[in-house]
C-alpha cells in the first residue's frame, strides 16, 4: 500500500527561502504536496502539481499565538487577493503557494526582503547562537584542566574522547551556520542595493549533517565504551531525555495554540514549563546516579578475605597477566594476594592497571600496560611516564631482556623499583616492592609484550 | 551606497503613493499599480505590506478606515510632498536628457 503521508525533517536553514521554494515545488510534482510545518513537514499524497511556492517572513509573528494577529491576517489578506494559498505558517515563517505558472512574486523589492529576513533570523536565532557557541566553548576549556591533569585517562576512555570531540564538532557546526549567515546577508544586502535582485543562499547543510552524523556517531560510540561500567548509557539516557523533554514542550505549546490560549500566555507557561523541566530533568539525572542503579566504576569481582596476624583484609582475585610468582618462581597462591584489574580502553589508547598486593608482607607489584594504536602517540605517553614520578630514569638495557629499551628509575641517586619497559606497541610501569635483576625484566618484557589486556 | 530612507523613492514606492493620491485599500493597490503602467510596474503583497507600514510610520499616508479586515489609507501632505519632490528629481533628469540629446527620438 502506497503511504499517504510523510514527515520529513527539511535539510534548509529557515533563510534559505530559495531552496525551500524549489525542494516543496520538487515534491509537489512528485505528488507530495506539503501540509503543516512544524516540528517535521507534514507532505500529503496528491496528484503531481506543476505550482509555485513562496516562502515569506513576517517578523511581528509569534511562535505561541493561536491564531493570526490582526496585521498578520492584513499580509495574508493581500496575499491571498494575488492568488497566493497560504499552506501553513510557523512563527514568522509563512508558505504560500501559486497555481498559476509566473505569478507576481510576494516579495519584489530585495532590499526590503533581505532586510525581513534579516530581522526573523536575529530574532529566531540571535540568542540560540550566542548560547551555544558560549555552551561549547566553556565545555571545551572547562573540561581542559581535567584532560591535561590525567591525559592517559582521557585518551583511554571512549566516552571522555567521545564528548570532547561532540563539543567540539557542535562548535564547529554552530561557526560555520553563523558565519555562512553573516557572509549570506552582507553579499545579499550589497546585491539588492546595487542590482536590485536577490542573491540565493549558498548553503552547506550537507557538510553541517555529516559533521552531526559524526558527533551522534560519538554519542553512539560513548554509550558502547568497553570499561564495562554504565557512564555510556547514562550519557545516552541523558540525551534521550532532553530530546524527550524538548519534544513535550513543544508539543505542550501546540496543544495551547489549539486550544486558543493566548500568545503572551502560551509564552509564560511554556518558559516555567521550560524552567521546572530542566530542574526536573537535572535532579533526576543526579538522583539517579547518586541511588546507585547505575556505576561508573568497572563492576568488580566478588572480594576475598585475606588473613594476616589475625586481621582480615578485603582482597580481590582478579586475573592478571603477571603476577611476581612468576618472577621469583614461586608457585602460585591465592592465599596472601589480593590481585586486582581494570582498565579502560578507546580506539588510539587502551590503559590497563594491575595490581597485586600482599597482605603477608610478600612480593608485590602494580603495573600499568598502555596499549597504543595510534603510533604517533607513542612518544607523549612515554613522556608522560616519564615526569610523572620523582627522580629520573636512566637506560638499563637497550635491545636486550625481550624489549626495544627499559629504563629504571633513579631518585637521590638510588635505583628504585620502578621501571618503564618499552615493547613494539605497549608501554609497561612496572612498580615493585623488590629491585628486579635483568633476567626477572626479561620474562616482564616477553609476557607483557603480547598478553591480552582486555579486563574482564 | 545604500539608499537613505524616503530620500529618493523607488519606483514600487512611487506608484503606491501615487494610488494614494485617493483613499484607497491595499487590495486597490494591487491592481491599479499594473494597470497603471501597463504592467510593467508590479508590487508583491508582501512588499506592499512593508510598505504601507513604513509610510504609516514615516506619516507619509494615514490609514482612513478599517472595514472588517480590509484597511483603506490616503496620502498625507508629507506623502504628498515626497512624491512632488520624487517628480521634480525625475523631471530635472529628464530636462538634463534633453539638453544633452535635443528631442530627437531615442533609438
Amino acid at each position: 500500500m502506497r503511504k499517504k503521508k510523510r514527515v520529513i525533517l527539511v535539510p534548509f536553514a529557515n533563510y534559505d527561502r530559495t531552496a525551500i521554494q524549489e525542494y516543496l515545488e520538487d515534491q509537489a510534482r512528485k505528488g507530495w504536496m506539503l501540509e503543516s510545518i512544524d516540528f517535521g513537514w507534514v507532505f500529503r499524497r496528491t496528484a503531481p502539481r506543476n505550482i509555485r511556492f513562496a516562502v515569506c517572513y513576517f517578523p511581528d509573528a509569534s511562535a505561541y499565538d493561536p491564531r493570526p494577529t490582526s496585521k498578520q491576517q492584513q499580509f495574508i489578506d493581500l496575499c491571498t487577493h494575488t492568488g497566493w494559498v497560504l499552506v501553513d505558517s510557523n512563527a514568522q515563517m509563512h508558505i504560500f503557494y501559486h497555481t498559476e505558472p509566473d505569478p507576481i512574486p510576494i516579495e519584489t523589492d530585495p532590499v526590503m526582503e533581505v532586510r525581513t529576513i534579516h530581522q526573523v533570523t536575529i530574532k529566531q536565532y540571535g540568542a540560540l547562537w550566542i548560547v551555544m557557541i558560549i555552551n561549547c566553548l566553556l565545555r571545551i576549556f572547562l573540561d581542559c584542566p581535567t584532560r591535561a591533569m590525567y591525559p592517559l585517562q582521557e585518551l583511554s576512555s571512549m566516552d571522555g574522547i567521545a564528548m570532547y570531540v561532540l563539543w567540539i564538532i557542535l562548535l564547529i557546526v554552530w561557526v560555520i551556520d553563523i558565519s555562512q549567515y553573516f557572509l549570506w546577508y552582507r553579499k545579499a544586502k550589497r546585491i539588492a542595493q546595487d542590482k536590485g535582485a536577490f542573491y540565493p543562499v549558498k548553503n552547506s547543510r550537507r557538510f553541517q549533517l555529516f559533521l552531526i552524523s559524526i558527533a551522534l556517531a560519538a554519542i553512539v560510540m560513548a554509550g558502547l565504551n568497553t570499561d564495562g561500567s554504565d557512564s555510556g548509557i547514562v550519557m545516552l539516557l541523558c540525551f534521550v531525555l532532553v530530546a524527550v523533554v524538548v519534544m513535550l514542550i513543544q508539543w505542550l505549546t501546540n496543544v495551547m495554540k489549539k486550544k486558543g490560549i493566548p500568545g503572551g500566555t502560551n509564552k509564560a507557561i511554556t518558559v516555567v514549563v521550560s524552567i521546572i523541566a530542566t530542574f526536573a530533568l537535572i535532579s533526576i539525572i543526579s538522583s539517579t546516579i547518586n541511588s546507585g542503579v547505575f556505576s561508573f566504576l568497572a563492576p568488580e569481582e566478588v572480594t576475598y578475605t585475606c588473613e594476616h596476624n589475625d586481621y582480615t583484609h578485603q582482597a580481590h582475585r582478579d586475573a592478571i597477566p603477571l603476577r611476581a610468582e612468576d618472577l621469583t618462581g614461586e608457585i602460585y597462591t591465592t592465599e596472601g594476594y589480593s590481585t586486582y584489574a581494570y582498565g579502560d580502553s578507546s580506539f588510539i589508547l587502551g590503559q590497563y592497571m594491575y595490581h597485586q598486593t600482599s597482605c603477608q608482607n610478600l612480593q608485590e607489584m602494580n603495573y600499568t600496560v598502555l596499549d597504543i594504536k595510534l603510533p604517533s602517540l607513542y612518544y607523549y605517553c612515554l613522556d608522560i611516564l616519564f615526569y610523572r614520578d620523582r627522580g629520573s630514569y636512566m637506560v638499563i638495557c637497550e635491545n636486550r631482556c625481550g624489549a626495544e629499551i627499559i629504563y629504571q628509575r633513579y631518585a637521590d641517586g638510588d635505583p628504585k623499583a620502578t621501571y618503564l619497559i618499552c615493547l613494539e606497541d605497549r608501554i609497561a610501569k612496572l612498580d615493585a616492592n623488590w629491585l628486579l635483576t635483568e633476567e626477572q625484566l626479561t620474562i616482564v618484557a616477553s609476557i607483557l609484550k603480547d598478553c591480552p589486556l582486555s579486563v574482564d | 551606497m545604500p539608499r537613505e530612507k524616503f530620500k529618493t523613492l523607488t519606483e514600487q514606492m512611487f506608484y503606491v503613493l501615487l494610488c494614494l493620491k485617493e483613499e484607497c485599500y491595499g487590495m486597490d493597490i494591487l491592481d491599479r499599480v499594473p494597470a497603471m503602467t501597463d504592467g510593467r510596474v508590479k508590487v508583491g503583497s508582501g512588499t506592499l505590506y512593508n510598505l504601507l507600514e513604513q509610510f504609516l510610520e514615516a506619516r507619509m499616508i494615514r490609514e482612513t478606515m478599517v472595514l472588517g479586515r480590509r484597511r483603506s489609507y490616503i496620502l498625507t501632505a508629507l506623502g504628498q510632498e515626497m512624491l512632488e519632490r520624487e517628480y521634480e528629481r525625475i523631471h530635472a533628469q529628464a530636462e538634463d536628457y534633453r539638453r544633452i540629446f535635443g528631442e530627437e527620438p531615442m533609438r
